[in-house]
């Protein structure tokens, strides 16, 4: 279990912008939106390590 | 009985010569024993011909056809390769026909995305890469080897069997006369992507083949634009996919595209549509020109390798060895460094000069090689012809991401074939101080290149076997050059011994000392990282084997044993 870094309004403000966002790509860009997500955060962590578990953690339960 | 196409194969530009067919001895029953047969006449078979007789070991070549290949195909060299091409004294042609380029563009939805540029520097003699098509490489060759009384080519002769004992192999070849069996020592497969000799011995090769074909079309073109490599990534006409442009000599264009995926080569390659094609990529270069089709093929990447290169007497090189992918220019650039390892390695075997203990690590460093281009290259493959949905949304977010962000840009770049460096291999010397070194490169690279005056380079000065670099002050190193001597006075190994300094009296000129360059500016000192009294030691491939910050005689004639696998042999170092 992950510990937490953001506060419940925090956590709001994204899940309400990265919905926009899904909408706004359309189905057919939404993947590649979430791809290019990923891609940028990874490169603000800057963790090769972090991302990877960051990657199993998501793939969990789907 | 094989009869080859005997019309030249149609050209707009390109005059095919037939070359004679010739009544083989053996088929009346005479003939002698071949000391080394290699099966294809393609540039990789004639490279280790060439490089064989570097040593003074003739070769016969075994071809099925009897012209040069159709369309330009390899068509880029490396300065590796041309590095080698230079050892095989047969460079001039390539630089004077060539289109030398180092700069490659890719672009996406009209945008320059990524620039790849390969280093040029002013110590090297040749440039990063040079294009030029198959047609002329093979020319080149067939050429040199005819001013090479130790090979001769059959052509149109047809391998259709192999079989092998203790002492040899022999080959069943057919002709337009019948078949014949020919006798041979060594038998190296340069046979190609579908060699006849792979699959007659039945070898399986490791490693994955890649869904996705590519076009490659030769078209004549007055196009005016530099010699770069220009990629186009998901153009309007052909979305998803990709297109490689290269301009090649004689004004011809090298058109590479990815097809649509299930598209068939058959359709690829109908006429009407592949014309359709083409317009569309001068469309998308805003070069709408006329243009004359010369030759299309369709290709598949792989990523596959044999997992040994040597069967007993049957050696593999280049593509009859592995098929690697396209993508960084490792097809023919690979080859020429296979037998460039294999050419010396079996020369000094046949020559007694070395136990066959020496031809396994041609396997194992090249097949190490072909593994790691494999894993390379598979890389660049997965981004040019994603093999899963998965894949392609990663391909397609790091092109959008692109047109405003570099950070992940250089997954749009596929890594350029290189010199491998057998930093693991048993030749190495095991007291190499590469620790010492402050520049220079270590035990496993290859020589560096220095620019020592107009049209003079280091490399210029090797002697075809081992080259000993040994730095020096004005004295010389008198002791170690006359122990050196004294040492390799009963050797036939062949060594050149290349003093380093400034110019060095007459007593320091005493003892084993084949060439002297005057450093007195300190350029190789300072791009080899050695002060006087240090040393490097280099195979044949130019590979360095030894170097030592402070040298002796009795470390230069361990590791020349260990290099050339003798040790066992000669186990007394004070003999």
């Amino acid at each position: 279990m992950m510990s937490k870094h953001l506060t419940v309004s925090e956590i709001e403000d994204i899940y309400d912008a990265l919905a926009v966002a899904i909408d706004d790509a359309g189905r057919d860009r939404e993947p590649v939106l979430l791809a290019k997500l990923a891609l940028v955060m990874a490169n603000m962590i800057g963790d090769r390590d972090r991302v990877l578990e960051a990657i199993s953690i998501s793939a969990r339960d789907l | 009985m094989h009869r080859p196409d005997t019309s030249p194969r149609p050209s707009v530009f390109y005059n095919y010569q037939v070359y004679p067919y010739r009544h083989a001895p053996e088929l009346d029953g005479a003939g002698d024993p071949q000391r080394v047969v290699i099966v294809g006449a393609g540039p990789i078979g004639m490279a280790t011909a060439l490089d064989l007789a570097r040593f003074g070991v003739g070769s016969l070549i075994i071809e099925s056809e009897r012209q040069v290949s159709h369309g330009s195909r390899a068509i880029v060299f490396t300065r590796r390769s041309m590095d080698i091409l230079q050892m095989l004294h047969c460079h001039q042609a390539f630089v004077d026909n060539g289109l030398a380029w180092n700069l490659g563009r890719s672009y996406y939805r009209g945008k320059e995305v990524y620039q790849m540029v390969m280093p040029a520097d002013d110590n090297d003699r040749f440039s990063p890469g040079l294009n030029i098509q198959q047609q002329y490489i093979e020319e080149y060759l067939v050429d040199a080897i005819g001013r090479n009384p130790l090979i001769s080519i059959r052509w149109g002769s047809l391998v259709t069997g192999i079989s092998q004992d203790a002492d040899g192999v022999e080959l069943t070849v057919d002709t337009e006369e019948g078949d014949y069996r020919l006798r041979s020592d060594w038998v190296v497969a340069a046979d190609g992507g579908r060699s006849t000799v792979r699959k007659l011995m039945k070898l399986q090769m490791e490693g994955r083949a890649y869904t996705g074909n590519f076009v490659i079309a030769d078209i004549r073109a007055d196009i005016d634009l530099p010699v770069e490599r220009r990629c186009y990534f998901d153009p309007e006409w052909n979305p998803g996919n990709n297109v490689l442009v290269h301009k090649q000599p004689r004004g011809i264009w090298r058109l590479d595209f990815r097809l649509p995926d299930g598209e068939t080569p058959e359709e690829a390659l109908e006429t009407g549509l592949l014309a359709e094609r083409i317009n569309s990529v001068l469309a998308m270069l805003n070069k709408p020109v006329e243009w004359q089709l010369d030759w299309a093929t369709v290709y598949s990447a792989s990523t596959k390798t044999l997992s040994e290169y040597v069967h007993k007497r049957v050696l593999f090189v280049g593509d009859a060895a592995h098929l690697l992918p396209i993508f960084g220019v490792r097809g023919a650039n690979t080859g020429l460094q296979d037998s460039n390892n294999l050419a010396w390695k079996l020369a000094f075997v046949i020559r007694g000069l070395s136990s066959e203990k020496l031809l396994y690590t041609y396997s194992s460093e090249r097949v190490q090689a072909a593994r790691e281009i494999c894993e390379e290259g598979g890389k660049s493959t997965r981004f040019m012809t994603p093999q899963s949905h998965g894949f392609r949304v990663l391909r397609d977010a790091v092109l959008s991401l692109s047109l405003s962000e570099n950070f992940a840009s250089d997954l749009m770049h596929w890594r350029t074939s290189r010199p491998h460096v057998y930093a693991t291999s048993d030749l190495n010397a095991v007291d190499c101080d590469n620790d010492q070194f402050r520049a220079g490169p270590a035990c496993g690279e290859v020589l560096k290149n220095v620019k020592l005056g107009d049209d003079d380079y280091l490399l210029d000065h090797l002697g075809d076997g081992f080259n000993l670099l040994l730095f020096v002050d004005e004295h010389g190193l008198k002791n170690l050059q006359t122990e050196l001597a004294e040492r390799l006075q009963s050797s036939d190994l062949p060594l050149t011994v290349i003093l380093i300094g400034t110019a060095v009296d007459s007593p320091g000129r005493s003892g084993r000392v084949d060439v002297f360059l005057d450093d007195s500016e300190g350029r190789i000192a300072n791009l080899y990282g050695c002060y006087p009294g240090g040393a490097y030691l280099a195979r044949p491939d130019q590979h360095v084997c030894g170097r030592w910050s402070l040298a002796s005689a009795e470390k230069i004639c361990r590791a020349l044993l260990r290099a050339t696998a003798a040790e066992q042999e000669h186990p007394d170092r004070d003999e």
